[in-house]
């Protein structure tokens, strides 16, 4: 809970005759995090050759999600599968075949429709202007034609078919003399033309109904074609689905050898296990004839961080990998967290009637999905904590009574506000020593006590100082040079521990502790609209009437938009305080996560 | 001659509004980039989101100052 599980390092070597037996137990045991070996420098071990099949498996992988960006597959309950490769080969090729297959049909009787659609719509154009006949718009020798809509039936002294509507749409004969005023004419009203290109061999409405028959026809074709991709979906899905978590199982193991070293006879794994499985891995491994185990602890920079934490503190591990994971050996802030988060948020948004809209909103969330799960657990903790600082500020939706129960508060955030500013700072204060003292005990582990003392410790002395000084200043206690000599200690001690640029922190110091204000105004701000609604509210329903009615819409309205900024707010706040407030003065971070032989993780989804 | 209340009103207004908005001119520029990094990368979440809020403590400045202007704290 408190540190990164500890981790074992583990060396094998094995005959390169039984590679696939000792992949397979490891994939089945879940537990190995294998180093990849890079060769660098000439006379390294190359790495070694992949399994077999390795080619052929992606292939496959390649072809399902081809087939899943055709037919929708999410749905289905991966089926366990047991086949060999050569018969998921031949199903796979024939779903793929018939999938494609039935994608272009689909496709083409689409590029049909289109074609039909825009003849009908044409034919319609014609209709609307009242031809009927196709000879009309036959060949003729001396008259020319031009159709398409204009804002006004035009004046030329033409042969004008023209419809309804507007634009009007119509179609205009003109002997070829008299082509340049007609084109004036069609240009004073606005006249766009639509050309026309679909041959006529017969009556325009007999065309007309074909088109609609051929159009429905295609239109059925492809509603048919569509149903036929889904049905396959639905038959085959489950079994895709299994097959493909086989290929994925089967493809890391092939793939594996590319992370090992090879000689001619041996291949060799390197990689870190938790401490604690070890001996399951020896036990396993020592039946493979000629192995050679070699377990130590794990010491180097860039061993892989497996976070472990009760369940209840669990979710919270999700603003670590956010950030960033702990690296491995340094303290793993999360049981901190989950402490300080909740109490952050509750203070900010601190409103019982909003904490119980966010619990009741989170609640439904959790028990309708599985999806972002720790987020909502988080929220939910938020809200309990909203909810009390409810009673503690007194507030209910901005008020302090409701359906007739007054709520006394014990703080009330608008008239008190000095109080609640001092009380943040104090917060800050104990926060961010709190960073110190985590940062003091990485530092105690990692570079022994002189560089713990002076680097850290030496921080809170000087806040220590710094405090008496200000007391001292305001007279509430006498104590003489105690406060200087605290205060140059501890700089003296940083500059030796830290270099020069310790200083620097100095002033940020005094930002950070500053920052956490934000509890306070935050608060007061939410405080401070929920008020502005309600007395809004209120003056429009002593209006009575319409006005009422009005006061209801702004009620609701103005508690929403507030609750929204509320949750959005305090999460990001509180969030920030940690990050950027706390994490700054201990969190080394950038630990590399732990991803175990055997857990799939080509698509691994968070 | 201006009365004590209206002066102490517009000197906290402007001292909260205009840290407010200087600082939102800042981190506008930074979050773009921030936002165009994470879309690279996101493992920079983090770093983008620390410089981003970093000017936040203008805004902090200005609501102390503003509380004091007003009598308060």
């Amino acid at each position: 809970m408190f540190f990164p599980e500890k981790m074992a390092k583990i060396t094998l070597v094995a005959p390169k005759t039984h590679m696939e037996a000792v992949f397979t137990a490891l994939q089945s045991l879940q537990v190995l995090h294998m180093e990849e070996y890079i060769p660098r420098r000439q006379g390294d071990l190359p790495i070694a050759a992949p399994l077999k099949d390795a080619e052929r498996i992606s292939e496959l992988l390649l072809s399902i999600d081809t087939i899943r960006k055709q037919i929708f597959l999410d749905t289905a309950p991966a089926k366990k599968v047991v086949w060999n490769l050569r018969k998921m080969d031949g199903f796979i090729r024939r779903v793929r075949r018939d999938v494609d297959e039935l994608s272009r049909r689909v496709k083409d009787v689409g590029d049909a429709l289109k074609e039909e659609e825009r003849t009908a719509a044409e034919l319609s154009f014609l209709a609307s202007c009242g031809i009927h006949d196709h000879r009309v718009l036959g060949e003729y020798a001396s008259l020319q034609m031009r159709a398409g809509h204009a804002s006004a039936v035009p004046e030329t002294g033409a042969i004008v078919f023209a419809g309804k509507g507007r634009p009007v749409p119509l179609v205009v004969f003109f002997k070829k003399g008299d082509k340049d005023q007609v084109e004036r004419a069609l240009q004073k009203a606005k006249f766009a033309e639509f050309k026309l290109s679909v041959p006529l061999a017969k009556d325009i409405p007999a065309m007309r109904a074909a088109s609609q028959r051929r159009m429905d026809e295609l239109r059925g074709e492809k509603l048919e074609l569509l149903s036929r991709l889904e049905g396959v979906g639905k038959q085959y899905g489950a079994l895709i689905n299994g097959i493909e978590t086989r290929l994925l199982s089967l493809i890391e193991q092939s793939e594996a050898p590319l992370k090992c070293a090879a000689s001619e006879y041996v291949f060799i794994v390197q990689g870190w296990m938790p401490d604690r499985n070890k001996d399951a891995l020896a036990k396993r491994l020592a039946s493979v004839p000629g192995i050679y185990i070699r377990i130590e602890e794990a010491r180097e920079k860039n061993v892989p961080t497996k976070i472990e934490n009760p369940p209840a503190i669990r979710p919270f591990e999700f603003f670590l990998n956010l950030y960033s994971l702990p690296a491995y050996g340094e303290i793993d802030p999360s049981f901190l967290v989950f402490l300080t988060f909740p109490l952050f948020y509750g203070i900010m948004l601190g409103d019982i009637g909003y904490g119980l809209v966010l619990l009741a909103l989170a609640l439904a969330i959790r028990f309708r999905t599985t999806k972002m799960r720790a987020l909502i657990d988080i929220t939910i903790v938020s809200a309990l904590f909203t909810i009390l600082f409810g009673f503690v500020f007194g507030e209910v939706f901005g008020a302090g009574e409701f359906m007739g129960v007054a709520f006394h508060p014990y703080i009330n955030r608008i008239e008190h506000v000095e109080q609640i500013i001092l009380i943040s700072a104090g917060i800050g204060l104990l926060h961010i020593n709190a960073g110190f003292l985590l940062g003091f005990m990485n530092e105690l582990k990692h570079h022994g006590l002189r560089k713990a003392l002076f680097g850290k410790f030496a921080w809170i002395v000087f806040q220590a100082g710094a405090i008496l000084l200000i007391l001292d200043a305001m007279r509430i206690v006498r104590t003489g040079l105690l406060p200087a000599a605290l205060m140059i200690g501890a700089l003296l001690a940083l500059l030796s521990a830290e270099g020069l640029f310790s200083l620097i922190e100095i002033p940020s110091l005094a930002g950070n502790i500053l920052s956490y204000l934000r509890l306070a105004a935050l608060g007061l701000a939410s405080a401070s609209l929920a008020i502005v609604v309600n007395k809004m509210a209120a003056g429009m329903f002593q209006a009575g009437g319409a006005m009422a009615f009005a006061g209801i819409i702004i009620l609701v309205l103005g508690h929403t938009v507030n609750l929204g900024l509320g949750i959005l707010g305090s999460f990001l706040h509180s969030l920030r305080l940690h990050y950027v407030e706390m994490f700054t003065k201990f969190y080394h971070g950038s630990g590399k996560p732990y991803r175990p032989f055997g857990m799939h993780d080509r698509k691994l989804e968070v | 001659m201006v009365e004590a209340i209206v002066a102490k009103s517009i000197g906290a207004a402007l001292a909260i509004g205009m840290t407010a908005i200087a600082a939102a001119l800042a981190e506008k520029e930074i979050g773009a980039a921030a936002v165009g990094a994470m879309a690279e990368k996101e493992e920079l979440f983090s770093k983008g989101l620390i410089l981003t809020v970093i000017p936040e403590t203008l805004v902090i400045f200005g609501l102390v100052i503003a509380l004091q202007i007003l009598g308060q704290a």
